[in-house]
């Protein structure tokens, strides 16, 4: 089964890199970029198409709601798996159209777990 | 040369973990993690780390917190604030409580090994946004400019004390450096505080800073 391709988006490069790090030690999961902005987020998920995004939500230029958003309006086939610190945030995450939420305090097997899922109803879609 | 050993706090899981596995490919030894304040102090004596990379808002008890308990049971123990928030409370709470670097999450890989190895030295790194808001408070707090004179003017090598007292470093490892004895630096201590009519080491890096007589 082809790995699931993954983008990491979030401006604190100390947790980006910490998020790197988790996804690229992670069987069956492929990192093919990371963003420190919304802007860039939007750049990178066209030109790469990654299978799952996981996207910051409080960052410089475009947070992640709005990069969020240009990603749903554009039609990419990417999942945004917002990451957030609060719960409240699920709902706007989902209008802007991520296809899920997961909180910031939540274990390393639980973002996979997450990516994971995601990825697998890529394939299905 | 050893590993400086290091203990990790921070309430985020994924946040410890990839800092851990982070660090541990530079040279770095990783001795412990807690979630929050109440447990860092209690591994953090236990353990006996040289440095611990604490965050700041955390469940139980806060960093700033937990940095005063460390310290008054344990001097030695050096810290390095890795937080998102740069309000000016929290940087002088943390200054305060016993921070030697202050650092945010968004500053590059490479800039936090060189704030873990220069903190772990005992001298003092604050990132530059954080240390030009913390001069900018000190600044307007006085309402006079940082450049004031002093009421009565330190000596060359009571400057040279001070200096080494903003860096973190308690008085043997002053006296040390400097071929002095410990008493000889409670004396200079003892004149700065009354020239500087302050009444700790704190309140006197403070108002060194706020007069110009001292860099960080």
């Amino acid at each position: 089964m082809a790995a699931i391709r993954v983008l990491v988006v979030d401006d604190n490069s100390v947790v980006r890199d910490a998020l790197v790090h988790i996804i690229q030690r992670s069987r069956g999961l492929e990192l093919v970029g990371e963003a420190a902005d919304g802007v860039e987020a939007v750049a990178k998920a066209t030109a790469l198409t990654p299978d799952v995004i996981v996207m910051d939500v409080n960052m410089p230029r475009l947070d992640g709601l709005g990069a969020t958003r240009q990603i749903a309006q554009q039609g990419l086939p990417s999942h945004v798996l917002m990451l957030t610190m609060y719960p409240e945030m699920a709902k706007a995450a989902r209008e802007a159209g991520a296809s899920a939420t997961i909180l910031k305090d939540c274990s390393a097997a639980e973002l996979i777990d997450a990516i994971r899922e995601l990825g697998k109803s890529k394939s299905t879609v | 040369m050893s590993k400086i050993r290091i203990m990790i706090v921070d309430d985020h899981p994924i946040v410890r973990e990839g800092l851990a596995a982070i660090l541990r490919r530079d040279d770095f030894e990783i001795i412990g993690e807690a979630a929050d304040g109440r447990t860092a102090v209690k591994r953090a004596l236990n353990l006996k780390p040289d440095l611990i990379l604490m965050d700041l808002r955390m469940p139980e008890m806060g960093g700033v917190e937990a940095m005063e308990k460390i310290r008054a049971a344990d001097p030695n123990i050096k810290f390095l604030v890795l937080t998102t928030y740069d309000t000016d409370e929290m940087i002088v709470g943390a200054l305060e409580a016993g921070a030697s670097g202050y650092l945010l999450k968004d500053a590059p890989r490479e800039e936090l090994f060189t704030a873990i190895r220069t903190v772990a030295r005992g001298e003092a790194l604050l990132q530059p946004s954080v240390a030009a808001r913390l001069l900018q408070r000190m600044t307007s707090a006085k309402g006079k400019p940082a450049t004031t004179p002093p009421e009565e003017e330190l000596s060359a090598r009571e400057v040279e004390v001070l200096q080494l007292v903003a860096r973190g470093q308690a008085n043997k490892e002053i006296a040390a450096r400097l071929n002095i004895t410990e008493a000889t630096v409670k004396t200079h201590l003892a004149h700065i505080f009354q020239k500087l009519a302050v009444n700790d080491r704190t309140e006197a890096v403070t108002v060194a800073l706020q007069r110009g007589i001292i860099r960080l």
